[in-house]
């Protein structure tokens, strides 16, 4: 009969046992998620480019589908693809690290502006400087989707196969370079 | 102003729910009868009607908001804009975390107020329990609202004009999925309450499980509707051509499905025969435990998806303490008092009870197979192990060798008889149906020149089931003719209770979708073309032609209409598909709008890429395409599922009888 009766407590103790990991889970960060693209291809689209200079950009309020980049065309050195957006604020806090690390000139480094407002890029490509080599558009987030991005910024490093071979979520740290794409460039060879 | 007085309304919803549920419970302390007890329940029948009233009050005070544009709130701000359509401004109302959880709680107090309204034959103090129970669980709902999650917060400075709706919300379907899916988890907290009152009365019997059921069926078939049409959304909307993705949120609306379905079988037998009411019990605090488990899994962010709403610790400690609160009290109450409920009739491995319980059982496994995989990448966080994810490999391996064994029991339910059956009633019936289902499937195999032993499984145990249960019905419609014998079909039909058609629906809604799924999966075709003009490509047994693309403006975008030839045979079938891809130039966002061609429950589904402009091959578009055979009978399965989950409420047996107990 006692027997019986403890095991009318399981649903209980399981329900605690349950939110034990429920809670420790919420204070977890859900971003320190490694890609599950890393060793894969990058995934070989064609992208509309934003054009900052000159008159098209003033010209241009929407991407012009007549700039167009293929991913795959990227192929032959290691690059970075840097995910942003006007609207992000942690963008803000790498973006003196990219800008540092285009003067440096080590790596090519492709931006993506990811679900923006063209006109909104160029502003605050214009306030805060461009580091970039190319600008890529996604805007409804499509390339995102297949990149697996799901916050900006996100920082992706390929190789000279265009095969990922880093991935930073969130703001890269101020030795990005050194730290984090240098061991990642070296190891691939 | 007015969302001033709607956030009062909430306010003094929460008090007098408070009160009510508090009242509620200490008038009828010790009383368990019925004559007592009618008074009270006319008053607590007052008071939900009045938390009704209110929290109605605060949802369109909230509508009003944002219809108005008035960007004081900040939910409108962060949520509306000017330019937003009308009809999109009062669906943004739901589209935020904080307007969410309103119509949750709306919702909630909605059913409450059914269960108050609604005639049925209980006893007057139960009924206060049920409606005292569902006021307590109302405060802590309204609690968080008001305290961590307020839809009404003040926002100063006013801005001039408040961001977007997110564009994929834009979306007739994703309007409607939401209430849906809510009114099915909030559903089972009627269910939930009554296992409550029947824990605290010690008492169980038949007219508990009666009463609850047609709850229980409603409840799980709006919960049906509501993940179909999400699926059916992210299939037609997200471009991938996928319907199912075993992500973390859609794992947390399949939880509480599951555990409704076997609630509803566990308590036919509850009914029925009075057998397995401890497990009935169990399940019914369950089901509403998983839905709370399903809300917090997608409001916390605890957990990695899609859908991720804002993640604040705070917030989600706030529902996770909800939970607890009410989970594991109940499941106290449980233990406590579960040992007073008796085990009911006893039976036999071959009766309907057995057939019944092995539906649970295998549920069960299902249920414990999708949480598994969906915390289990948590539980590794948690201990500290490295991050991992758990993925759609894995739930599809489990998951057909536990839903087919279910499909194959659900062909024998109709013929067997409750306590005991001989062996004799399942086989003559069993196997003509076995063998229609492999004459089926040697058919399909060679119509479509393909085999695969997934596909020939499904098939058979889904035709197996359909022509068993249809087999079935059709000798029962006659035997129910038979005293009669010139009576017409229809007749014959409306002389089976409707509770057995809603069956007999929704086991035929299970074959449909077994079908649908076992086809889709062995028989899809997808790729990827470069086309110029003029040029020919093929999918499934299509033969697409590229006509061209031509640019459209509309009212709010411009469009790249790509033309499209479908031809088929001698080419004598032609449609044309127009995909298109829009540029708005309100928001500058870019939005693919696929073309789906549906034949026969089979789709082509072209979308329109980006044009090519290298050198070699200008002129020519990236074109992506797909052939789903049958798909779209996995959402017209889930729809006859739902529909006989309805159609059992109108049974005969709970029409309020002219000499009903009590209002």
């Amino acid at each position: 009969m006692i027997k019986k009766r403890l095991r009318l407590y399981l649903p209980i103790l399981v329900l605690l046992f349950l939110g034990v990991f429920l809670l420790r889970g919420l204070w977890l960060d859900p971003k320190k998620l490694p890609s599950a693209l890393i060793g894969k291809p990058v995934p070989a689209v064609v992208l509309p480019v934003l054009s900052v200079e000159g008159n098209e950009a003033n010209a241009l309020q929407v991407a012009d589908i007549r700039l167009l980049q293929r991913i795959d065309e990227l192929k032959g050195q290691p690059w970075v693809l840097n995910v942003f957006a006007s609207w992000c604020q942690a963008c803000l806090i790498e973006h003196p690290h990219f800008l540092e690390l285009a003067k440096q000139k080590k790596v090519r480094l492709v931006g993506l502006a990811y679900k923006d407002d063209l006109a909104n890029t160029r502003r605050w490509l214009n306030q805060y400087g461009n580091p970039y080599d190319l600008i890529l558009i996604d805007q409804n987030g499509q390339y995102g989707i297949e990149l697996g991005v799901y916050g900006v910024p996100e920082t992706f490093l390929m190789n000279s196969n265009n095969t990922i071979i880093h991935k930073q979520v969130g703001p890269v740290p101020t030795d990005y370079f050194q730290s984090m794409a240098l061991p990642a460039i070296e190891a691939s060879r | 102003m007015i969302a001033f007085i709607s956030q009062f309304s909430l306010a003094l919803a929460t008090v007098l729910a408070l009160f009510g549920a508090w009242a509620g419970f200490r008038a009828v302390k010790g009383v368990y009868t019925n004559a007592p007890a009618v008074p009270l329940l006319i008053a607590v029948q007052r008071n939900v009607l009045l938390v009704f009233g209110l929290v109605c009050m605060a949802f369109f005070g909230l509508i009003y908001s944002f219809v108005v544009s008035d960007f004081s709130v900040r939910n409108v701000a962060e949520n509306s804009n000017l330019a937003l359509p009308v009809f999109y401004k009062v669906a943004a109302s739901w589209g935020s975390h904080e307007g969410s959880f309103l119509l949750w709680v709306l919702m909630f107090a909605g059913w409450m107020q059914a269960v108050a309204a609604a005639r049925f034959e209980v006893s007057a103090c139960f009924k206060v329990r049920v409606l005292a129970t569902l006021q307590l669980v109302l405060v802590g709902f309204l609690l968080y609202l008001l305290l961590a999650s307020n839809p009404f917060e003040y926002l100063s400075p006013t801005p001039v004009d408040g961001r977007d709706l997110n564009p994929l919300l834009q979306d007739v379907i994703m309007i409607i999925h939401p209430p849906m899916l809510y009114m099915g988890y909030v559903g089972f907290a009627v269910t939930f309450a009554f296992a409550v009152a029947g824990l605290l009365e010690g008492r169980f019997d038949m007219t508990w499980a009666r009463w609850s059921r047609p709850w229980t069926n409603v409840a799980w078939a709006f919960l049906t509707v509501g993940i179909a049409l999400g699926s059916w959304w992210a299939y037609r909307e997200l471009g991938w051509g996928g319907w199912w993705f075993w992500d973390p949120v859609e794992n947390a609306s399949l939880m509480p499905w599951l555990a409704g379905t076997a609630l509803i079988h566990s308590l036919a037998v509850s009914e029925k025969r009075g057998a397995l009411r401890s497990w009935t019990l169990l399940l019914a605090l369950t089901t509403f435990a998983l839905s709370l488990l399903g809300t917090f899994l997608v409001r916390s962010g605890v957990l990695t998806s899609v859908h991720a709403f804002a993640t604040d610790p705070e917030r989600g400690v706030f529902i996770l303490a909800l939970l607890f609160l009410v989970v594991g009290s109940s499941y106290i109450l449980y233990a406590m008092k579960t040992g007073e409920v008796g085990q009911g009739g006893d039976f036999k491995a071959t009766g309907r009870e057995s057939l019944l319980l092995s539906n649970n059982v295998l549920m069960s496994a299902a249920l414990v197979t999708v949480m598994l995989g969906t915390l289990y990448p948590l539980v590794v966080e948690v201990i500290g192990a490295r991050k991992m994810s758990v993925g759609q490999p894995y739930f599809e391996a489990l998951f057909a060798p536990i839903l087919l064994p279910a499909v194959l029991l659900m062909a024998l339910g109709p013929d067997s008889r409750w306590r005991e059956t001989s062996l004799a009633r399942y086989i003559k019936p069993g196997a003509m149906a076995v063998g229609v289902a492999l004459l089926v499937v040697l058919g399909a195999a060679l119509f479509n020149g393909h085999f695969s032993l997934l596909w020939a499984t499904g098939v058979v145990c889904a035709v197996f089931m359909a022509v068993a249960t249809l087999t079935h019905a059709a000798v029962a419609t006659r035997k129910a003719g038979a005293p009669i014998p010139e009576s017409g079909l229809l007749y014959r039909m409306r002389r089976l209770s409707l509770s057995y058609w809603g069956m007999v629906l929704a086991h035929l809604g299970v074959a449909v979708f077994v079908v649908g799924v076992s086809w889709v999966k062995t028989f899809e075709t997808e790729t990827d073309a470069v086309l110029k003009p003029g040029e020919t490509t093929e999918i499934g047994p299509w033969r697409v032609t590229f006509i061209g693309v031509d640019s459209v403006q509309r009212q709010n975008h411009v469009a790249a209409l790509g033309v499209f030839e479908l031809t088929r045979g001698d080419g004598t079938l032609i449609h044309l598909l127009e995909p298109e891809k829009r540029r708005y130039q309100s928001s500058e966002q870019t939005m693919t709008e696929a073309a789906i061609h549906t034949d026969l429950f089979s789709d082509v589904y072209i979308s329109l890429g980006d044009a090519i402009q290298s050198s070699t091959s200008a002129g020519s578009w990236g074109v992506r395409l797909y052939h789903k055979p049958l798909i779209n009978l996995i959402w017209w399965g889930c729809a006859l599922m739902a529909l006989g989950g309805l159609l059992t409420v109108f049974d005969r047996r709970y029409r309020p009888k002219k000499t009903g107990m009590l209002a």
